[in-house]
């Protein structure tokens, strides 16, 4: 059964979050379970004149998602999944910030929390140890007139046994409790997490680009190393050189030339 | 730049013979371009035309002019479909409501599904899949619905 409410039952408990924002958190939804928490974000969104930090968390979802639709796998009681809705009153050449920002939330929370090296794969995977334990995935619904709401919904591996992802991710994929050999405290994470989005997120409107591009160069694990590209266009191989202002990828070709990437799935080479 | 002031300057283009403008300003360029058959300097009869054809070409440019068109409003990669397995959201002739999902512009894992903002029937769709498209610039052209 679909159940939601304003404070957490036994189910969500385990995902109540002690934050609440200025902006992020102000509304707190908690449901047991549901097909994506994006969905059920923009579908609260839908209800409320102000849905700009509402946040959405789900013990499980049915049909969590990341880009293209691609499964995350999402079993109830260990992980963490949940949406932020924003508004932000900013140039929709800076939006696309707000997905590197949510990364180094995540990424810094993550280290704080559990003192292991949270890295960031372009332009938000979270990374322990190599592997993905952490996705992130905005959406934005707009008719081309105006920029009106995003959902940012965070997935984190946090207890979940890496056994029980499907085979073919495996290799790829882990947990923070794999990694740290101990089980994680998901609504402590998850209170640090929707604070250092809410900072971050102040950053961002305060203007402040530079900050937020550093901390991401702080956290991570693409700048400098030998990387595939694959865009709808094909493969782009190169060294990862830098970001710029906008969060744009910049690849060094082996042509000398500079590529400029705005999306794409990105693989780390072993050097 | 703000959208407005974009549709002024498309606006301001329309009736003369410019066929392409390029504005620098603060860090962001915009670029307008046009066909030039747009213009309706170009559907006076010319030699080796029928007077007929004329007629049909003045009609296509009144058409043209009467569909909405529909801009991006991010900098990212055009997507027809919503996985590179699935089908393409829209083609040529496919009738659309007004709030339907017509493409997704992709930026940095940003997913911005752009809907449509009129009923009407998909007339052209400017750019190809996996291509990048800047601020503003036009994606689909749109019959309204009457």
């Amino acid at each position: 059964m679909n159940r939601k409410s304003r404070n957490p039952q036994p189910a969500t408990r385990g995902v109540a979050p002690a934050f609440r924002g200025d902006i992020i958190g102000r509304e707190i939804i908690f449901l047991e379970t549901t097909t994506s928490t994006n969905d059920a974000a923009f579908q609260a969104a839908g209800l409320r004149h102000d849905p700009e930090g509402i946040v959405v968390v789900a013990d499980s979802q049915t049909a969590g998602r990341g880009r293209f639709g691609r499964r995350w796998e999402s079993p109830p009681g260990v992980n963490l999944y949940f949406t932020v809705l924003l508004c932000p009153p900013l140039q929709p050449r800076e939006v696309p910030l707000l997905t590197l920002a949510a990364g180094t939330a995540a990424a810094s929370a993550i280290r704080e929390f559990t003192g292991l090296k949270a890295e960031i794969k372009w332009p938000n995977d979270i990374i322990v140890n190599g592997r993905k334990t952490g996705g992130i995935l905005v959406e934005m619904k707009t008719g081309a007139r105006r920029i009106n709401l995003l959902a940012a919904g965070i997935g984190i591996n946090a207890n979940m046994p890496p056994g029980s992802l499907p085979e073919h991710i495996r290799p790829f994929t882990t947990s923070l409790k794999a990694e740290a050999g101990r089980a994680v405290d998901r609504a402590g994470l998850f209170t640090l997490i929707l604070e250092k989005l809410e900072h971050a997120y102040k950053i961002l409107l305060n203007g402040d680009k530079r900050a937020l591009i550093n901390e991401w160069l702080r956290l991570n694990f693409t700048i400098g190393k030998n990387i595939q590209v694959s865009t709808p266009h094909g493969i782009i191989s190169g060294v990862a050189e830098a970001i710029n202002d906008s969060g744009e990828l910049l690849i060094r070709l082996s042509s000398g030339e500079l590529e400029t990437v705005r999306a794409g799935d990105v693989t780390v080479l072993k050097n | 730049m703000e959208l407005d002031e974009i549709k002024n300057l498309i606006e301001l283009l329309r009736d003369t013979d410019i066929t392409e403008i390029q504005i620098e300003r603060e860090g962001s360029k915009l670029k307008i371009k046009r066909e030039k058959f747009l213009s309706s300097f170009d559907v006076a009869p010319q030699p080796g035309k029928t007077a007929a054809q004329a007629a049909e070409a003045e009609k296509e440019v009144a058409e043209e002019q009467r569909l909405v068109t529909l801009t991006s409003p991010i900098v990212g990669i055009f997507h027809r479909a919503p996985s590179p397995e699935a089908n393409p959201f829209v083609e040529v002739g496919s009738r659309v409501r007004k709030g339907q999902v017509l493409c997704i512009v992709e930026a940095m894992k940003l997913m911005n599904e752009i809907e449509s903002d009129t009923d009407g029937i998909i007339a052209k769709i400017l750019v190809e899949n996996g291509q990048p498209v800047e601020y503003g610039e036009p994606l689909f052209l749109i019959e309204p619905a009457q």
